[in-house]
């Protein structure tokens, strides 16, 4: 927790605050995505990786055909699993932060 | 620079001027480098570190030099011979010095001993708040506990990795981790769960069931488990047990802290090198410990001295960030004048504990071997012999120049041939506990104080008149130095022994209007001559100048011992002309540096020393035990044996009833002939011609003409020979006549 990140999370509730006691209808909206938005970041943290859309998790494709033939995913290389959105914009704004500190 | 390196020469200085110096020696044809290793002569005294060599070439790209290129510094180990490296070590003590003597192992075992009963007592004393502390963190430590066991559950540990797969999109990685940790968390589950389960049922059983273990057992289980919590809820600055003995402040000297201080002195040469070249201070030697403090050899940036930073010693102790007690830079004129050897102390030198002066009881000891005057800077003797030397000590008020004197007066009192002549001028009885020994005392400076001082003088010039021709007259295998040995001075019948001025004030002398020429003429004479005939001579003041100490004196003195002055005149007065500018300065030490000062021409440099604190009692308790000496060695003598001369009195001469109450001893009555062998060995001088007459009758009519005057007439008395051992009836004296003789002339001279 850096203390920007703290003045963020201030900032964000504030801003909530003011809109409910000014508008209850939107106040209470905001609310809503608020608290989406911050679980949607805590599954990004403690689970970065969703099951694959094109497989459903299982990291393979049965076929319907007479003869049932298998075939790995290829969208998650059989893993089954697939970077949230969220992480990996995550991750390519870390990747940004560390490569400018290097060439400061 | 943690690094050690010898001289920074030109070409091993940095990587920017040895490209250059390569440079030059490119263009040049091939004896460049020769000349090079020519053109300074140290190049080829040193042999630094191989490594040095190589990055040398590796900087200056090695690989465009082709052909042969001379290094300054050769490759391989140093090629002194084993044998005379081995000669070079330095042979350390088998047994440290603190368990040498027993009495010193003994003071180590105290000391140890005290020191472990103090920790203990301390602690003992804090033990219930340590208890309320850990009781107060045991809460922090439970919470700190369980979250910890929280993270070890959830394999906390493993996240980075698994955070760091995801980072790289690496799916397959990250399912393997994630296996791996729902494995570990499955069994570490398993784990805390049983634990937590026996934990529950052990307290559930313990509490239901009452007399299944004694209550204290239960009590005792519990502090010590809140007492774990508390030590592990215990934040690290700040711990539950507090210091019971302070360490001393043994913070390590790095060559970083000593350039760093060299650099703020402000003196420009060394600033203006080292912003040229960053290893412009050289250091010859590692840092090392040396006694109780660091010892740093500083070779300083070309064009400064060692004096420049010597005088600048308390701005380099501000450098240091230590006391000013604890720095103490020493030039080393002998190797080069920038040479600095810079010693810095664990301790400030006025408070560091002295060890025990080993003549503090006072007993015998020989004057012509070196005797411990004081403690250098590293807390080791400094001995210094007292024969042979002619001494001066000067300081401003205040700063310990009587104890001093004191000191090298009672050193002088423990040999018990010695004879004392001391003189306080300031007349404030400090040197009064040398009374019960002296040969000659007086205190203060009225006109009479100063014609008994002068008389004295003049005796004591007849008497190295005296001296000189007997020496003189010595076969050379007795004397072949020509001047005093203790042998020769241990002969009562030569009357060689040592003599020991001690002047306390001694400019009252020689800026005397009407005697302060002839003072100034003898003790110019005695400073000279004396030394090898046994007269010793030492001087002390607080005004050091050419009238306090005339210059032919100064100029002559040997034993050179400055406390505190003012300046570089009083300075160069004490030490010698121009020490002041090869950095030998007194100046610089503090008005707290009391008894501490320099002292030169008895040791073999010039070193800072604390003498020896010796209070008046503890002065009186070593005279009493000299004067027991000297009575059982039958050396007690003037003054001290209550045969003090009057002033007139040694102007003529007259010494006969004292001498004989002298020669006495506790006798009561003496045959004649023995009385004037004992007088002649007691001064050879005056009663030469009686030791020459042939038999003991002769003597005795000699002594008989010598008393009539005193109307004192000698008769039968009964004695022993010495030689045969037969007892018989011989002319001889009563002490009681001589004493009332002595009596009635003193009372005579009271009156006149
Ligand atoms: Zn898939």
């Amino acid at each position: 927790m850096t203390p920007r990140t703290i003045l963020t999370f201030a900032l964000v509730l504030e801003l909530t605050a003011v809109t409910i006691s000014d508008h209850p209808a939107s106040g209470v909206a905001t609310l809503l995505l608020t608290l989406l938005a911050a679980g949607y970041a805590w599954s990004c943290w403690a689970f970065p990786f969703r099951p694959c859309p094109s497989c459903k998790g299982s990291g393979r494709h049965v076929s319907s055909g007479l003869f049932r033939g298998v075939q790995l995913c290829k969208r998650c290389k059989a893993t089954g699993l697939k970077l949230r959105r969220g992480r990996a914009i995550y991750n390519a704004l870390h990747r940004h932060r560390t490569r400018t500190r290097r060439n400061r | 620079m943690t690094t050690t390196e010898n001289h920074p020469t030109p070409a091993e200085s940095t990587g920017g001027d040895a490209s250059v110096t390569d440079n030059v020696v490119h263009l040049r044809p091939q004896p460049a480098p020769e000349q090079q290793l020519d053109a300074d002569p140290r190049a080829e005294i040193e042999v630094a570190p191989p490594v040095i060599d190589a990055e040398l070439v590796d900087e200056t790209g090695a690989g465009d030099v082709t052909g042969s290129v001379t290094l300054v510094d050769q490759p391989g180990g140093d090629s002194v011979h084993w044998v005379r490296r081995l000669r070079e070590t330095e042979r350390l003590p088998i047994v440290p010095d603190y368990l040498k003597t027993a009495q010193e192992a003994r003071a180590t075992a105290v000391w140890v001993g005290k020191h472990y009963a103090h920790t203990t007592a301390y602690h003992g004393v804090r033990v219930p708040l340590y208890a309320l502390k850990l009781a107060v963190r045991s809460p922090l430590g439970a919470l700190m506990l369980a979250a910890a066991t929280g993270r070890w559950v959830l394999d906390m540990e493993g996240r980075p990795v698994r955070s760091g797969a995801a980072m790289r999109q690496d799916a397959e990685m990250y399912l393997k981790l994630s296996h791996q940790r729902d494995a570990r968390v499955r069994t570490r589950l398993i784990v805390t769960g049983a634990v937590l389960v026996a934990v529950t049922v052990g307290v559930i059983v313990l509490m239901s069931v009452p007399d299944l273990v004694p209550s204290w057992i239960l009590w005792a289980g519990g502090a010590l488990m809140a007492a774990a919590l508390g030590k592990y809820g215990t934040p690290a600055d700040q711990p539950v047990t507090s210091r019971a003995v302070v360490g001393a402040q043994l913070q390590k000297l790095t060559s970083d802290v000593v350039e760093k201080a060299l650099m703020v002195l402000g003196i420009a040469g060394i600033n203006q090198a080292m912003s040229k070249n960053a290893r412009a201070i050289g250091f010859t030697a590692p840092i090392t410990r040396d006694g109780p403090g660091w010892r740093a050899e500083v070779d300083l940036p070309a064009g400064v001295t060692a004096a420049e930073v010597l005088d600048k010693r308390d701005k380099l102790a501000s450098g240091l960030g230590r006391p000013l007690g604890c720095v103490w830079p020493e030039g080393r004129p002998d190797v080069h004048p920038g040479r600095l050897v810079l010693w810095v102390g664990d301790q400030d030198m006025s408070k560091a504990r002295q060890p025990a002066w080993a003549l503090r009881k006072g007993e015998k000891i020989d004057l012509f071997k070196p005797q411990p005057f004081g403690t250098d800077v590293r807390g080791g003797w400094v001995s210094l012999t007292l024969m042979y030397v002619a001494g001066i000590i000067g300081a401003v008020p205040r700063m310990g120049k009587t104890f001093t004197l004191r000191e090298l007066l009672l050193i002088a009192a423990m040999d018990p041939r010695s004879e004392l002549h001391t003189f306080d001028l300031k007349g404030t009885g400090d040197l009064s506990p040398l009374e019960p020994v002296s040969y000659r005392y007086r205190a203060g400076d009225d006109p009479e104080d100063l014609e008994y001082a002068l008389a004295d003088l003049r005796a004591l010039r007849d008497e190295m008149r005296r001296r000189t021709k007997v020496i003189r007259e010595l076969p050379k295998d007795l004397c072949p130095e020509s001047k005093v040995t203790t042998e020769l001075a241990s002969k009562k019948s030569l009357g060689l022994h040592p003599v020991v001025v001690g002047v306390d004030e001694c400019q009252v002398w020689f800026e005397h209007p009407d005697y302060g020429k002839e003072f100034e003429e003898i003790c110019t004479d005695l400073v000279k001559r004396g030394p090898a005939t046994g007269i010793v001579l030492v001087l002390a003041t607080q005004r050091p100048d050419s009238k306090s100490i005339p210059t032919p004196i100064s100029d002559n003195a040997i034993l050179r011992f400055c406390l505190k002055v003012a300046g570089q005149v009083p300075n160069d007065m004490v030490l010698g002309t121009s020490s002041y500018r090869n950095g030998e300065r007194a100046t610089t030490f503090s008005f707290t540096d009391k008894g501490i000062g320099l002292l030169k021409g008895v040791t073999d440099e010039t070193k800072t020393v604390k003498c020896v604190y010796i209070d008046a009692p503890s002065a009186e308790k070593i005279v009493a035990r000299c004067r027991a000496v000297r009575v059982t060695a039958g050396r007690l003598t003037g003054y001290a044996a209550g045969l003090d001369a009057a002033v007139d009195d040694v102007e003529a001469a007259d010494t006969l009833l004292s001498d004989l109450l002298n020669v006495f001893g506790s006798r009561d009555k003496a045959w004649s002939e023995s009385l004037v062998d004992a007088l002649v060995e007691l001064r050879p001088a005056a009663y030469a011609a009686w030791g020459e007459l042939s038999n003991g009758a002769a003597k005795a009519t000699q002594l008989a003409a010598a008393l009539k005057p005193f109307s004192i007439s000698t008769k039968q008395v009964w004695g022993t020979d010495p030689a045969t051992g037969k007892g018989a009836n011989r002319m001889g004296v009563e002490r009681t006549h001589i004493a009332d003789a002595l009596t009635e002339r003193d009372g005579k001279r009271k009156r006149g």
